[in-house]
């Protein structure tokens, strides 16, 4: 397993890496179209990682923050994440929910349902992109928002990857949305298999 | 006079043993994962695994690493007996496994929490050991300290207190 990500094809790789840029620009796309302002994805990339590094990924493990998280069922397999600081967060529902909705001491279930969306949103039109290019079967789980440590919502993904192998590959990018600066980490998570299917997929 | 305490976190599937007393030992974030804090009242040395996964057995590969409860525990062990420690006067305290992350259709595989309590306790039972203290399972993170000056050892969850274990 590990080999599919350390010897990945050179050629395989640039079209995963156009057809995942694409991708998450569209989900940019989507989002805008539903805060109803402009949306930029900006610095999007596709990286091999170590997997332990995923404890990081949201930053400072033992720091708050607010993720929202699908599974990727079909022919793949994987995981969707948008992190937050709470703050953002806040920003965000307000954009969505109307001025002076900002988010309470807890995320109260009209945050959250909004939030939610948000996940179902930017998942689904990553996945449309992806799967056309590549003709399989991708399909997003239900949304699971979490306020909690950012090491602590990752440590269950992180662990059914390590038992897969010593490498992951991760999809990172950044939502900012103009005057409001809401700052969104985009992460898509393939399982090691699930990599090669997609490359495999794409050299038809 | 003590010194500044140094703190040293101890990050997913290492293993981290000292007898220098002014270090705190840290796992951050702890969801799934169960930290393992090992504290030698007499000798005042002290340790901490930070348990990604159950069974090194069920993987087949790297099967030596840290990063599986069946091979932390008797390492974090059989290093502190290696420095003077003795393992029936261990102070030893669990903290972790919780179930953070629940997605539909795909809870069976992250449930990964619970099988790393099972293990972890397994394992010290097998060294004839059980843990003093536990914080354990539930659906929040933490993060677990253990201060080596005096083997106190505590716990935080987010939006609490942070609590003696």
């Amino acid at each position: 397993m590990v080999s599919s990500l350390t010897n990945l094809d050179a050629r395989g790789e640039e079209a995963l890496q156009a057809a995942i840029r694409e991708a998450a620009e569209n989900s940019a796309r989507g989002l805008s179209t539903m805060v109803d302002q402009r949306i930029d994805l900006v610095d999007a990339r596709v990286e091999t990682k170590p997997v332990w590094s995923l404890h990081s990924l949201f930053g400072e493990p033992g720091v708050e923050v607010v993720a929202i998280l699908l599974g990727i069922t079909g022919d793949i397999e994987g995981h969707i994440a948008l992190a937050l600081s709470t703050g953002a967060a806040a920003d965000l529902v307000e954009m969505l929910c109307g001025e002076g909705y900002g988010l309470g001491a807890d995320l109260d279930p009209m945050a959250q349902s909004a939030l939610g969306e948000v996940g179902n949103l930017v998942g689904s039109f990553f996945l449309n992109v992806l799967a056309d290019a590549s003709g399989l079967l991708m399909m997003p789980t239900p949304p699971t928002v979490i306020v909690d440590m950012g090491g602590a919502i990752l440590d269950a993904v992180l662990a059914m990857l390590w038992g897969e192998g010593e490498q992951v590959m991760t999809v990172e990018g950044q939502f900012f949305c103009g005057n409001r600066s809401v700052k969104a980490n985009l992460l898509v998570l393939p399982s090691c298999a699930s990599v090669g299917k997609v490359i495999g997929a794409l050299s038809k | 006079m003590m010194g500044q305490t140094a703190s040293v976190p101890v990050g997913v599937g290492e293993l981290y043993v000292t007898a220098c007393p002014n270090e705190v030992l840290v796992a951050y974030g702890l969801g799934s994962c169960v930290a393992v804090a090992a504290y030698d009242p007499l000798r005042r040395l002290g340790g901490m695994a930070h348990v990604v996964l159950p069974d090194s057995r069920e993987i087949g590969v790297n099967g030596c690493s840290v990063k599986y409860a069946d091979v932390a525990v008797p390492k974090l062990v059989e290093r502190l007996e290696s420095m003077g420690a003795s393992k029936y006067r261990l102070w030893l305290k669990l903290a972790g496994g919780a179930q953070v992350l629940s997605i539909k259709g795909l809870d069976e595989k992250l449930r990964v929490g619970e099988r790393n309590i099972t293990a972890v306790r397994a394992a010290l039972a097998a060294l004839g050991l059980a843990a003093k203290a536990e914080d354990l399972g539930g659906t929040r993170g933490r993060t677990m300290q253990l201060f080596l000056p005096n083997g106190r050892c505590t716990v935080r969850v987010i939006g609490c207190a942070e609590r003696e274990l």
